[in-house]
């Protein structure tokens, strides 16, 4: 049976192999990891436009890589014995101590860069994985309902970008077929004026058509003035905990935890509080079954996988430089990186389109 | 790196000579530069480079101690001689750095890193394992640090007292500058975990016996030669953690020639896994793009 699964899933999938990527530097559970988010994308993403974007997240991995690398070469601390590439060293004056200009490249500096660089890539691809994988519209409809306006607002604004690209190839299209040729600057104002005036036609459509449905009309229910209030303070409380959270030397005990889940469920609080306020139904909701109850623990458990690697020998997790060894292969880690590819197989099939009789 | 460095810059701001001058039980040579490295315990180790070293670290290096970076942040000094045991060595506790201008000089925060410092002749660098202090001050772990637990740590040294071969082979021998009473009372609670694990609960009794015993004898005889005697607390009950730290440690780092650890695999397993996720993955590719 084919379905989209639920977007929540995915990105509840994608944020675990996330943090299991953060959690080391070693670069073959690096390449593993990044292996397996490409078989799930491989193997389960749509037809949509989205979807075919998770290349160029693989290619801004790759960007990250590489300027890691040049930005160690010219600024970086060389260290290591085996010499790779020799440059001189500018020297600086003492107000800019500590800065190395240049220098002579060895290979365990360079490998411990690249492999720092492979961990924000695999980092990146994972968030580009669930992208590709999530349609970002549904993600929009499944939040809270105190948030349904914004959810509304965000999601006109979304399709605004590829609609003004359609809108100009159409207008493009009709002055080809009208025998009025003309490239480059020139034709600019002659297709801003009827593509402005397509959007705004396009826009009061999408107006009408959404007041009819209903969208925008006010309940008179009441929604109390504290509310508000609720939410705010929830908010200041997280940024509260979370600095004491970050930083437990220098900042009183209770500021951590407790103020930190305070304000969770103060802005939780108020979240619920002021959505049942707000009288809306899903259309065609999408169901959470066990198939994305499985993704999300196939994340997790990647997740834990690598905590439990870097919690019973912490060595494995790295690359070791000094002396350089080859990278050794946690089984834990293996064994949650085994989970994360198992979405390729355990998720239904997505929809595709019909493609008439083959 | 250098965000640590900065990070390490900033917290050194108050910290600038906080008590402790370099003492260097050593004297060396006026072309050498004098390291004094006090570990966790206490235990101070003084040695002389070989030469003139052209960075902070290399000084390190040639005066007998073995370093290791931290692994995330090349050119953060993660542990000195295997310590801590346990790689924890960024929060809140690390290796600060300092400089003295000569034996018996206040301590200076270094506001550059080892790796680029470089040492001037004569003078003395300074490594201590602490949340921020100079070596021989006292130490800065204290407000909502974790409490070192309450047990009194001394254990029998499995081995020999360590008077380190390699300081000695460079002209000098262990010593402790600070006196005993820091190094008894800073003491406790700084055994690693494993090296707790280890000992047996006998052992610990003899062993805090003896300690105590030896401690009261070097008390004694610090009236009468305060150098020697410090050299003696240090060389007989601190640094004998220190060499259980060592143990453990020196068996979890990994060596190239050494056969693979319990729970981890070699590397080409990991090849194979690589190559196999790696290349069906591929194979899905190229054949959903038909």
């Amino acid at each position: 049976m084919t379905r989209d699964l639920h977007p929540v899933a995915w990105w509840g999938w994608a944020i675990g192999v996330a943090l299991a990527a953060s959690l080391t530097t070693n670069p073959l559970l690096l390449g593993l990891l990044f292996c397996s988010v490409w078989l799930v994308v491989a193997n389960r993403r749509g037809s949509s436009p989205w979807a075919r974007a998770f290349r160029l997240y693989v290619i801004l991995g790759a960007v990250v890589i590489v300027s890691r690398l040049v930005f160690y070469v010219l600024v970086g601390f060389k260290f290591g014995v085996h010499l790779v590439l020799r440059l001189p060293s500018i020297p600086l004056p003492d107000w800019a101590a500590g800065i190395q200009l240049g220098g002579d490249v060895f290979l365990e500096g360079l490998l411990a860069a690249a492999c720092l660089g492979l961990r924000l890539a695999v980092l990146i691809i994972a968030i580009g994985a669930a992208n590709a994988l999530a349609n970002p519209k549904r993600l929009l409809r499944s939040l809270p309902r105190a948030l349904h306006e914004l959810g509304t607002a965000v999601v006109v604004s979304v399709s605004v970008a590829p609609q003004l690209a359609e809108s100009v190839q159409r207008v493009m299209r009709a002055r080809h077929l009208r025998g009025e040729a003309g490239r480059g600057l020139r034709v600019v104002p002659r297709v801003a004026l009827p593509v402005l005036q397509d959007t705004l036609d396009r826009s009061l459509l999408l107006a009408s058509a959404m007041e009819a449905r209903g969208y925008g009309s006010h309940t008179d229910r009441h929604r109390a003035a504290w509310l508000p209030a609720v939410t705010l303070g929830g908010l200041v409380a997280v940024s509260l905990g979370m600095y004491g959270v970050l930083d437990p030397t220098r900042s009183p005990l209770w500021m951590g935890i407790p103020v930190m889940s305070v304000g969770v469920s103060m802005c939780a609080a108020g979240i619920w509080l002021s959505g049942r306020a707000v009288l809306v139904t899903t259309y065609r909701p999408d169901p959470w079954r066990l198939a994305e109850t499985l993704t999300v623990l196939c994340g997790i458990g990647c997740a834990a996988g690598m905590l439990w690697a870097r919690g019973t020998d912490p060595l494995s997790m790295d690359l070791q430089t000094q002396p350089l060894t080859a990278p050794l292969l946690p089984v834990t880690a293996l064994v949650g990186i085994v989970l994360a590819a198992l979405p390729a197989v355990i998720t239904p099939p997505p929809v595709r389109p019909y493609r008439g009789p083959q | 790196m250098l965000r640590r460095a900065l990070v390490a810059l900033l917290l050194a701001v108050p910290l600038v000579s906080t008590g402790g001058t370099a003492q260097a039980a050593v004297t060396c040579t006026a072309e050498q530069v004098t390291v004094v490295v006090q570990y966790l315990g206490g235990g101070q180790v003084t040695g002389c480079s070989n030469g003139d070293p052209g960075t902070g670290v290399d000084a390190l290096r040639s005066a007998g101690f073995s370093f290791q970076y931290s692994p995330r942040e090349p050119g953060f000094v993660c542990t000195i001689d295997s310590n801590p045991g346990d790689g924890k060595c960024m929060k809140p506790k690390y290796w600060s750095y300092w400089h003295a201008s000569k034996p018996g000089a206040a301590w200076t925060y270094s506001s550059e890193g080892a790796c680029t410092y470089n040492p001037t002749p004569g003078s003395v660098e300074g490594w201590r394992f602490d949340c921020g202090a100079a070596p021989g001050a006292a130490s800065r772990c204290t407000t909502s640090s974790p409490k070192p637990s309450p047990k009194p740590s001394p254990k029998p040294s499995p081995r020999p007292a360590p008077t380190p071969s390699t300081h000695a082979t460079t002209g000098s021998g262990a010593q402790a500058g600070s006196g005993a009473s820091p190094s008894t009372t800073g003491k406790a609670g700084t055994v690693s975990a494993e090296a707790k694990a280890k000992a047996k609960a006998k052992a610990k009794a003899n062993a805090r016996d003896t300690a105590k015993a030896k401690a009261t004898k070097a008390k004694a005889k610090a009236k009468k030669k305060p150098a020697a005697a410090a050299a003696v607390v240090s060389a007989s009950a601190t640094p004998s953690q220190d060499t259980i730290a060592n143990a453990a440690a020196s068996q979890s780092v990994p060596r190239a020639s050494e056969p693979a650890r319990r729970g981890t695999l070699p590397w080409w397993w990991g090849a194979i896994a690589l190559v196999l996720i790696g290349g069906t993955a591929g194979a899905v590719t190229v054949v959903r793009r038909r």
